[in-house]
C-alpha cells in the first residue's frame, strides 16, 4: 500500500513543513479554484477535494480503467485473492485473473436482495443490543 | 515409325494449346488495364450513358467509384432532383448516422450488466468493475491534513471516485525537547485537534497514524496507491519525474475556475495531473 520513505530528521521535517504551502504554490503549474456564489469564501477541505475531483474526473472520464498493464494485473490478483470465499472459488478466480479478468458490471451497485439483507442486518443488530 | 509420328503430332497439339491459353490470358489482362489507363489520362466511363468523358464531368466522389457504378454529372442530375431520390438519400443518411452513434456508444456487450445474487463470479466481477473505474490520470495530493475526520472523508471519496493515486505530504510530527523548533511548529504539532484525535484513538483502543488517521482511513487506503512524502519538495520532485502537471487549489484572482464546462476543462487538462488541496496554511481546512 504505502511506500514509506525513510524519515528525515525531525527539524528538517518542520522546516519544510512551515514553508510547505508557499513551496507548493511556487511549484504549481496552474492554480485552480472552485467558483463560489455565497458570502462564504472557502469550502471544507474534504468537500473541496470531492468537488475538484468530480470536475476533473468528468473531464478525464475516458482515462478510467487505463492503469498500466502490470499494475492492473497485480491489483486484479490481489483483490481476487482477498475476495474469494472458498478454496474452490479462489482457484476459479485465479484462473479468471490469469485469463485477463471477469466481465465487469455496468456499475458497482449491489443487488436488491443484498441491500435488503444489509438493512435487516442493521435492524437485527440493533434489536440484539436492546435485549 | 508411325508411333513416332503420332508422338510428334501430340507434342505440337500441346504446344499450340499452351500458346492459345497464354494469349487469351494476356488479352484478358489488357482488357482489365485499359480502363485504368484511360482514367490516368483523365478520361472516365459513365455507367449510365456509357460515354467516355473528361474527369471534369464527374464529381470527385463519383470519379473514385468503380467503372460499373460511376455516373457523370449529367446522369446524376437526371435522378438527383426527384423527390423519391431525395427522400431515400435522407433516410439512408439518417440510418448511417444512427449506426455510427450506436457503434460509438455501445459499451462492450456483457453477459449480464447488473450485479445479481446468483452469479457465482459476482465477487470477481465486482472487483473487475472497480478496476475498470480506476484512473491514474488525476492524482490527489493532500498536504498537512491534520484533521482526522477530513482525512477519512477524503480517502473515502477518492476510493469511491476511483482516484487510484493519493499522495500524502507528512505533517509536522511532535517535536522533541532536543529540537529547536519554532513556536509555530510546536503549536502545530501539538495542536489541540491532534491531541484530541490521539486521545480518542487511544480510548477506543485503535492505532493512530498521524497520516492515515485511525483504522477507518487505513481501511479505505488499502485499496488505493498511497504514497507518503516527507516534504513538499519530495512530492514536487515526484510529480516532475512522473511528468505530472501540478495544479493547486488557490483563491488567487488569476486562478483557473473549475466551472461546469467539461469540454473546456478537458481541453486544458494535461495527460497527467496532480491536484493539491488544503494547501493554505498547515492543516487549515480551506481552499
Amino acid at each position: 500500500m504505502a511506500s514509506l520513505i525513510a524519515p528525515l530528521s525531525a527539524t528538517e521535517c518542520h522546516r519544510s513543513n512551515l514553508a510547505s504551502s508557499k513551496a507548493m504554490l511556487a511549484a504549481a503549474d496552474r492554480r485552480v479554484f472552485l467558483p463560489m456564489y455565497g458570502f462564504t469564501e472557502s469550502f471544507n477541505v474534504s468537500v473541496a477535494a470531492a468537488l475538484v475531483l468530480q470536475r476533473l474526473l468528468d473531464a478525464a472520464h475516458e482515462s478510467r480503467g487505463q492503469l498500466p498493464a502490470a499494475e492492473l494485473a497485480a491489483l486484479r490478483l490481489q483483490w481476487y485473492t482477498e475476495l474469494a470465499r472458498s478454496d474452490e472459488q479462489l482457484r476459479t478466480f485465479l484462473e479468471l485473473a490469469r485469463a485477463g479478468g471477469a466481465a465487469p458490471f455496468a456499475d458497482t451497485r449491489r443487488p436488491e436482495a443484498h441491500r435488503a439483507e444489509q438493512r435487516a442486518d442493521g435492524l437485527r443488530k440493533a434489536s440484539f443490543q436492546c435485549e | 515409325m508411325s508411333s513416332a509420328r503420332a508422338l510428334l503430332v501430340a507434342a505440337c497439339a500441346v504446344v499450340t494449346l499452351v500458346l492459345l491459353r497464354f494469349r487469351k490470358r494476356r488479352a484478358l489482362r489488357d482488357a482489365e488495364t485499359s480502363s485504368s489507363e484511360i482514367s490516368s489520362k483523365g478520361f472516365l466511363v459513365c455507367s449510365m450513358c456509357k460515354r467516355l468523358q473528361m474527369h471534369t464531368c464527374y464529381t470527385a466522389k463519383q470519379a473514385r467509384r468503380h467503372d460499373h457504378l460511376r455516373k457523370c454529372r449529367g446522369c446524376v442530375a437526371t435522378f438527383e432532383a426527384t423527390p423519391e431520390y431525395l427522400e431515400e438519400s435522407a433516410t439512408r443518411r439518417a440510418q448511417a448516422v444512427a449506426a455510427r452513434t450506436a457503434k460509438a456508444r455501445t459499451p462492450v456487450v456483457l453477459p449480464s450488466v447488473a450485479d445479481s445474487v446468483d452469479d457465482p463470479l459476482r465477487l470477481a466481477r465486482k472487483a473487475e468493475t472497480v478496476l475498470c473505474g480506476r484512473t491514474e490520470r488525476v492524482c490527489l495530493v493532500l498536504e498537512n491534513c491534520s484533521d482526522d475526520l477530513n482525512h477519512v472523508a477524503i480517502m473515502r471519496t477518492c476510493e469511491a471516485l476511483g482516484v487510484q493515486r493519493v499522495w500524502l505530504v507528512q505533517a509536522a510530527t511532535k517535536p522533541t525537547e532536543a529540537d529547536d523548533a519554532s513556536a509555530d511548529v510546536k503549536r502545530l504539532a501539538c495542536s489541540r485537534a491532534r491531541r484530541r484525535h490521539e486521545a480518542r484513538a487511544a480510548q477506543r483502543g485503535l492505532g493512530f497514524d498521524p497520516l492515515l488517521g485511525v483504522r477507518r482511513a487505513q481501511l479505505y487506503a488499502q485499496h488505493l496507491d498511497v504514497q507518503v512524502f516527507q516534504s513538499t519538495a519530495a512530492c514536487v520532485l515526484a510529480a516532475r519525474t512522473e511528468g505530472r502537471a501540478l495544479w493547486v487549489t488557490d483563491l488567487a484572482q488569476d486562478a483557473l475556475p473549475l466551472g461546469s464546462d467539461v469540454a473546456a476543462l478537458a481541453a486544458v487538462l494535461p495527460p497527467k495531473v496532480a491536484i493539491v488541496v488544503g494547501s493554505e496554511g498547515a492543516g487549515v481546512s480551506q481552499v
